[in-house]
């Protein structure tokens, strides 16, 4: 019986070109046009989840670290481990948006800058930013640690300087150090040789991270949209008496409401498929490295979206009604739940807000299931609140559709 | 004796009282409708009528009393395979061939795959609509989408059918081609309920009319008789007049046994007339100064009696 239901809703579907638009074309198209702006996007202000690895452990460089850790919207999380190649990790997996690294002064390459900034191609925006506070908090706060990257330069130019002009120029450069802002502050060095700060992409060999970001992200928001509109018929079902039918039948209405959950989730798992088959196809987005996480993260999205379709439909009384609430409900979840823009770049009480939605939970765990390398494990953690969020909403549905079938 | 008796009477209704919350909109309803019979269920707007209905399909919650289906009390929540409801909209899915409308509520009201073929023949065949099986509901006319409504209902050769308001927005052709549906469906053995507010489609298609007044059928009967009883000899004039009355005209008209309608410009009397007396109760009208439109002189019908009953009941 709930597969006969399904079935009508396919029919529905197929027979309904308007449906078949929002269903699988308008997604992709969307998906695109998000994809092609913010794939070449910059940003200014925005809170930076930062991890530092200092690898000098000189005490300028640990007055850089506790410096840096003083600028507003800079967030700094300790990394359990301090290496290059582990931060390296949190920032490919997006655990963190950047990561700091500072270099040991030994460093044999002198054209090698001793901070290094890494980013992945979806907080390359951010990693802009980072760099722009370090330049300016060297050139105000740490102007010696420049003017002596630029020493040797200008060594080899005047042909070498004597040991009273190398003490001399140590004593002043130490001064500039510690604070003194009569020597040299607010010069620029101009070229590269005095460059002390790098960016560097963790995943450039697929700099298109943003557009998976995108992916999942468009595709919940299309979910819940297109769903909320399907999930829309149980309420005409109401008041053409379709459900007054169906309810005198062994069946009753929980058949309805599980044949519309059943096909909607179906549908939505063909309209994710579409959107990821249009970037791996027009973006290459990389689906294949953890595709088993792709699939299952897509089910649940699709459950999810379903469940809480049907609940909204259930529980209002006319079509309008449903179509403002489900409306109002879907731009919400999907602003502040990173559909839109990327939850980075929002203020840290938004960002926390956006928890409260499903679909910053189901964005977090397709960036896992993007991620090369991680496991399905990493996936399913963000995937248990939408899960059980999506649970309640069905049970609610059934239970609401009851009710206004069978009156107490 | 009593297995005959419920077999007999596929609907049993006794002493029901049944309501929302704490309102009680059915108080100590009985009701029995038998093996191929057609009641019915007359009442003014909000009288019950469909609380009734969402009743016997075991949606209402029963206070005190029961309802029997095939012999088996009904209980609320729980699906009864002995009612086919046709409902007063057209509960069918509008993109759906009749055919696969019919597949598809064959398969919710529990029949089997290998059934549903047959089972759909039979109804578009009962329902006239075999030539039409493959057109999508939403191209059908008016009539043929109530046909349709109608065989959904009776795929699964339910013991009681629910019609409610089953021709409203049809034309007269159509409603004539419902009314042989309906009347060909009684054959089947099927106890049939027809709520309606056409009062002519009442006398023509029931064997059984019951109005639903405060809570239950009082009266209930034969049409003929309910209205013998009632009328006797007496004949109904019927006065439809141009101009909205004066005080005075007013006074005259029901000194006269008139009362009125429900549109204010018509105005009706049950009156024992001898032969020739017709030009008496002219004589009257004119004498007022009554702009009249026209005088009829009819016997009384359903109508009358459900006129008679709404203006008791307000007078109440």
């Amino acid at each position: 019986m709930i597969l006969a239901v399904a079935k009508v809703m396919a029919l529905q579907t197929v027979r309904d070109r308007g449906a078949i638009v929002l269903a699988f074309i308008l997604p992709p198209l969307i998906f695109s046009i998000f994809a092609t702006i913010f794939s070449g996007a910059g940003g200014s202000e925005a809170n930076l989840d930062t991890t530092i690895v200092d690898l000098a452990k000189t005490p300028i460089s640990e007055r850089l670290v506790a410096r840096i850790d003083e600028i507003d919207g800079i967030t700094i999380t300790e990394p359990e481990t301090r290496t290059r190649e582990f931060v390296s990790q949190l920032v490919k997996r997006g655990a963190v948006d950047n990561a700091i690294v500072i270099l040991p002064p030994s460093s044999d390459d002198d054209s090698i800058p001793p901070i290094h900034i890494l980013s992945n191609s979806s907080t390359q925006m951010t990693g802009s930013i980072l760099n722009g506070h370090l330049q300016r908090l060297i050139q105000t706060e740490f102007p010696g640690v420049r003017m002596r990257r630029s020493a040797p330069v200008f060594e080899q130019l005047v042909g070498g300087l004597s040991t009273e002009q190398e003490r001399s120029l140590e004593d002043n450069l130490s001064r500039l150090d510690n604070g003194d802002d009569q020597l040299g502050a607010g010069q620029d060095d101009g070229g590269n040789q005095g460059q002390l700060v790098t960016m560097e992409l963790v995943d450039k060999e697929d700099d298109i991270d943003i557009v998976s970001y995108f992916a999942g992200a468009i595709a919940f928001m299309f979910l819940l949209f297109s769903s909320m509109q399907a999930a829309i018929s149980l309420i005409e079902e109401r008041h053409s008496s379709i459900i007054d039918r169906v309810a005198a039948g062994p069946g009753g209405v929980d058949v309805l409401v599980l044949g519309k959950f059943l096909f909607l989730t179906a549908r939505g798992t063909c309209q994710v498929a579409l959107i990821f088959l249009f970037a791996w196809i027009f973006y290459s987005v990389n689906i294949g490295g953890n595709f088993f996480s792709l699939v299952i993260v897509t089910i649940v999205a699709a459950m999810t979206a379903s469940s809480l379709a049907l609940f909204a439909a259930s529980a209002c009384t006319t079509r309008q009604q449903a179509n403002a609430i489900s409306s109002f409900v879907v731009l919400v979840f999907s602003a502040i739940g990173g559909s839109m823009i990327p939850r980075f770049l929002m203020p840290d009480w938004l960002q926390g807000v956006g928890w409260a939605t499903p679909n910053a939970w189901i964005i977090e765990a397709y960036k896992e299931a993007l991620f090369d390398g991680g496991s399905v494990l990493n996936s399913i953690g963000p995937l248990i609140p939408p899960l059980i969020a999506g649970i309640v909403a069905l049970i609610a549905a059934i239970y609401l559709s009851r009710r206004r079938v069978y009156i107490s | 004796m009593l297995n005959n008796l419920r077999n007999e009477y596929p609907l049993v209704i006794n002493q029901l009282t049944a309501g929302y919350g704490d309102k009680t909109i059915l108080d100590g309803l009985e009701l029995s409708v038998g093996k191929g019979e057609i009641f019915g269920l007359l009442g003014s707007n909000g009288s019950g009528k469909t609380t009734l209905i969402r009743t016997i399909c075991g949606r209402v919650h029963i206070k005190t009393g029961y309802v029997e289906l095939d012999g088996e009390k009904i209980e609320r929540g729980r699906s009864h395979n002995a009612v086919g409801l046709v409902p007063q909209e057209i509960a069918l899915y509008p993109f759906l061939s009749v055919r696969e409308n019919l597949a598809l509520f064959g398969q919710l009201s529990g029949l089997a795959r290998t059934e549903i073929a047959s089972a759909s023949a039979a109804a578009l065949e009962a329902t006239g609509l075999a030539d039409r099986a493959d057109d999508a509901i939403e191209t059908l006319s008016g009539g043929y989408k109530r046909r349709a409504n109608i065989a959904a209902a009776i795929l699964h050769q339910p013991s009681i059918i629910l019609f409610d308001e089953p021709t409203v927005g049809v034309d007269i052709d159509a409603r004539h081609g419902l009314h042989d549906v309906i009347k060909n469906l009684r054959l089947s053995g099927a106890a049939i309920i027809l709520t309606t507010h056409d009062m002519n489609q009442a006398e023509a298609l029931c064997d059984r009319v019951g109005f639903l007044r405060s809570g239950n059928l009082v009266p209930v009967g034969k049409p003929e008789e309910l209205i013998e009883n009632t009328f006797g000899k007496k004949r109904e004039v019927v006065i439809t007049v141009r101009e909205t009355l004066s005080q005075n005209q007013t006074n005259r008209l029901i000194k006269a046994g008139f009362q009125r309608g429900k549109s204010g410009m018509e105005w009706s009397a049950f009156l024992k007339l001898r032969p020739n007396d017709e030009g008496k109760v002219a004589n009257i009208i004119y004498n007022a100064g009554i702009d009249v439109h026209e005088i009829r002189f009819r016997q009384p019908g359903l109508d009358s009696l459900f006129m008679t009953l709404a203006h008791k009941d307000s007078q109440r």
